[in-house]
C-alpha cells in the first residue's frame, strides 16, 4: 500500500515507480540499504579473504587494487572486514530490537489489559529501568554479564524494553475500551483471548513503527558499546571494533578508521531514511503534503 | 504546585532506591566477581575466602544490601577497589569536567539549533531547509566516535590546529595555575584573568564539545522546524500578519512561543542522550570527567565505582527530568497540577 495519490494507476509496479519519482531521495537510500544486505548475506560466498586473518607482512598497506580499503596494523582486509561486519552489525541491531520488543510487548499487554496492581508493579519497574541515561544502562548491564557481542545484545534489548512496553501499553488503554473489545467481553469470552485475538493485533502498530525507527539507533548503540570495549570481542569482526582498534594509528592510516565508520554511518543513514520516507507516506497527515 | 513538587520529590527518591538495588543486587547475583578484581590472577582458595569475608560477600544479599543503603544514608560510596580512594571524592573531582563539556555543548546546541530550525521553518523546502535536513539526517546517523575521530583527523592531524586530547595541558596549568571557584576552567581562568589558561582550555574543549553537540543539535534543530511549521499554518498567525505584525515578530515572538513547551521535553531529552554520550566522547578525547569514570571502572571490575557514579548519574538525569517539568509551570500559564 503506497500513497493514494497513485491510485488511480492500476498495477503494483507503476504505483511503485510513480512513488519513487516522486521520492527520488528515499528510493536511492533504499537501493543502498538493499546493497548492504545483500553485502551482508553474501559475505562468505565472495571468495573476500578471513577478515580476521593476522598478517603483520601486509600490515598497514594503502587502498590498492589487492586490498581496496587497505590493511590494518594486523595486517587484516579492510573491505572484507567492512563487508562481513555488515553480517553483525545488521543481525544485532536486529536482535535488541526484536528482543526487546519480545520482553516489552508481553509486559506491556499485561499491564494495559490489567491494570490494577499489576500495572503498578510493572510500570514502577520502567521507571527504574528510565531513570538511567540512555548508554548508561548498557553501559552497566554489559559490565556485569562480562563483555561479548550476545551480551551486548541482551543488555541494550534490556536498556530498551520500557519503552515498548509503555508504548503497547497505551495502545492497549485505548484499545480496551473499543465497542468490539466490549462486544466480546459481553458475550463472555475468556479474558485470555480477548487480550490475544481483539487487544493485542489492534495495539501493535505503534511498536512496529518504533522498531523500526529503532532499527538504525540499535546500530549505533552496539557500535558504540563496542567501541568502548562492551561489545564485540576479537576475533569477531565488527566496524565499532574495527574503529576502536585503529584508534592509535588512524593519524597517519587515515584508511584503518574511514571505511568501518562509514560503513556504521552510512548503514544508518539509509535505514533511517528508509524507514521515514515509508512511514510519511503511509501516514494519513502528512499525505499530499511535499 | 509545591505539593505535586513534593510528590514528585518523593517519587524520584524511591527510584532512585529502586536504581540502588537494582545495580546492587545484579553485581552480586552476575558471575564477573569483584574478588577476582582485588586479588589478581590465579588466587589461592583460601586467599579468595579471606577476601570475600573482608568485602562481606559471605554475608546474605539482603544484609549485603541493608548494609549498602546504611552507607548511602551516610553519603559513603564505598572505597574504590582500583585506587582505594573514597569513589564519592573521586566522583566529585570528575563531576566539574563532565559538567562542563555538557552544559557548553547543550548551550550551543540550543543556541544554533533554535535559530537554524526558526530559518528552516521560515523558509521551507527552500535550499536553507534542504540544507539543514541533510544535516539533520546525517548528525544523528554518525557514530559519535567516528565524528570525534574524524575531526581529530582534520583538526589535529591535517590542520594542526587544535589539540588531539585532554582538558588543558600540564605546562600551561604548572606555569599559570588556575585558582578553583565553579570548577568550570573556563569560567575560572576568565574570573582570574588567567588568558593563557582560558586559551589553553578553550582549545582544548573546541573538539569535544562539537562532536558531543552535533547529534543534539541535529535533534532540535530538526525539532524547532517542525513545530514551528505547524504553528506557521494557524490562523492566529495568518490573522497576526493582517494585521501587520512584522516577519521577526511573528518567528521570534508569536509563533516561538508555542513551540517552546514542546521544545523543552526535546531538551530535556537531549541532555539524557548527552549524558551518554560523553561516555564515549571522554574516552576518545581522554576527558577527566564522569563519563569516562565509568568506562575506566567498568574495564577494571571496581564495583563500587560502578554502583557509585552510575546512582550520581541517573540521580542528576531524574533531577533534570524533574526540573524541565517544573519549566512547564513557568512557561505555560495554563498547565496546572
Amino acid at each position: 500500500m503506497l500513497s493514494p495519490t497513485f491510485s488511480h494507476l492500476s498495477s503494483w509496479p507503476a504505483r511503485y515507480v510513480a512513488w519513487s519519482r516522486r521520492n527520488i531521495f528515499v528510493t536511492m537510500c533504499a537501493t543502498g540499504f538493499s546493497l548492504i544486505v545483500l553485502a551482508a548475506l553474501l559475505a562468505p560466498f565472495l571468495g573476500l579473504p578471513d577478515p580476521a586473518k593476522i598478517d603483520f607482512s601486509v600490515k598497514l598497506l594503502r587502498p590498492s587494487s589487492m586490498h581496496w580499503f587497505g590493511t590494518d596494523a594486523l595486517g587484516r582486509d579492510i573491505f572484507s572486514g567492512v563487508v562481513h561486519g555488515a553480517r553483525i552489525s545488521l543481525l544485532v541491531a536486529l536482535g535488541v530490537v526484536f528482543m526487546a520488543a519480545a520482553i516489552g510487548i508481553p509486559i506491556g499487554l499485561i499491564s494495559g489489559y490489567a491494570g490494577g496492581w499489576i500495572d503498578t508493579f510493572f510500570m514502577r519497574i520502567s521507571d527504574i529501568f528510565l531513570a538511567f541515561p540512555p548508554l548508561l544502562l548498557p553501559i552497566t548491564l554489559s559490565a556485569l554479564l562480562g563483555p561479548g557481542l550476545f551480551n551486548a545484545t541482551c543488555a541494550v534489548a534490556i536498556s530498551w524494553f520500557p519503552w515498548y512496553a509503555r508504548i503497547i501499553r497505551s495502545s492497549v488503554l485505548t484499545v480496551k475500551s473499543e465497542l468490539y473489545v466490549q462486544s466480546a467481553r459481553a458475550i463472555g469470552t475468556n479474558p485470555f483471548s480477548i487480550a490475544m485475538r481483539h487487544v493485542l493485533p489492534n495495539s501493535l502498530s505503534p511498536v512496529v513503527v518504533q522498531a523500526s525507527l529503532d532499527f538504525g539507533f540499535a546500530i549505533l548503540t552496539t557500535a558504540s558499546l563496542s567501541f568502548i570495549g562492551m561489545g564485540a570481542v576479537p576475533p569477531t569482526v565488527e566496524w565499532g571494533l574495527m574503529v576502536a582498534s585503529s584508534r592509535s594509528v588512524f593519524l597517519e592510516y587515515w584508511w584503518t578508521a574511514m571505511f568501518p565508520g562509514l560503513a556504521i554511518f552510512l548503514t544508518v543513514f539509509f535505514a533511517n531514511v528508509v524507514v521515514d520516507g515509508v512511514r510519511d507516506s503511509l501516514d494519513p497527515k502528512l499525505r499530499g503534503q511535499p | 504546585m509545591l505539593g505535586y513538587l513534593l510528590r514528585r520529590l518523593a517519587m524520584m527518591c524511591l527510584i532512585i532506591l529502586g536504581v540502588a538495588t537494582f545495580t546492587f543486587v545484579l553485581s552480586r547475583a552476575l558471575p564477573s566477581s569483584p574478588v577476582e578484581m582485588m586479588l589478581g590472577s590465579k588466587p589461592t582458595a583460601d586467599q579468595i575466602s579471606q577476601a570475600r569475608e573482608e568485602l562481606g560477600l559471605d554475608q546474605p544479599v539482603a544484609e549485603q544490601l541493608g548494609r549498602y543503603f546504611f552507607q548511602l544514608a551516610q553519603g559513603r560510596f564505598g572505597t574504590s577497589m582500583r585506587t582505594g580512594r573514597p569513589v564519592i571524592e573521586e566522583i566529585g573531582q570528575r563531576l566539574s569536567a563532565t559538567a562542563e563539556l555538557v552544559t557548553l555543548s547543550l548551550f550551543l546546541a540550543v543556541g544554533l539549533g533554535l535559530p537554524l530550525g526558526i530559518l528552516s521553518a521560515a523558509y521551507r523546502n527552500r535550499w536553507v531547509d534542504h540544507l539543514t535536513r541533510m544535516l539533520a539526517v546525517s548528525g544523528v546517523a554518525v557514530p559519535v566516535f567516528f565524528l570525534g575521530i574524524l575531526l581529530q583527523m582534520t583538526f589535529y592531524g591535517g590542520l594542526g590546529w587544535l589539540p588531539l586530547q585532554g582538558r588543558i595541558d600540564s605546562i600551561v596549568m604548572l606555569d599559570h595555575p588556575v585558582q578553583t571557584f565553579s570548577g568550570f576552567l573556563l569560567i575560572d581562568s576568565l574570573l582570574s584573568g588567567n588568558t593563557a589558561a582560558f586559551k589553553n582550555a578553550l582549545i582544548h574543549l573546541t573538539l569535544p564539545t562539537l562532536t558531543l553537540m552535533l547529534a543534539s543539535l541535529a535533534t532540535i534543530l530538526r525539532s524547532t522546524r517542525n513545530l514551528m511549521t505547524d504553528v506557521l499554518g494557524t490562523d492566529y498567525i495568518r490573522t497576526a500578519r493582517a494585521y501587520g505584525a512584522t516577519r521577526r515578530t511573528t518567528y521570534f515572538v508569536l509563533a516561538l512561543k508555542p513551540t517552546l513547551v514542546p521544545l523543552l521535553t526535546i531538551i530535556g531529552l537531549t541532555y539524557g542522550f548527552m549524558l551518554g554520550g560523553s561516555v564515549i566522547t571522554e574516552v576518545l578525547f581522554d576527558w577527566p570527567g564522569i563519563g569516562a569514570y565509568v568506562v575506566e571502572s567498568v574495564v577494571t571490575n571496581d564495583f563500587p565505582a560502578v554502583l557509585g557514579v552510575t546512582l550520581v548519574i541517573s540521580t542528576l538525569y531524574l533531577s533534570i527530568n524533574l526540573a524541565v517539568d517544573m519549566l512547564y509551570f513557568v512557561l505555560d500559564p495554563r498547565i496546572s497540577v
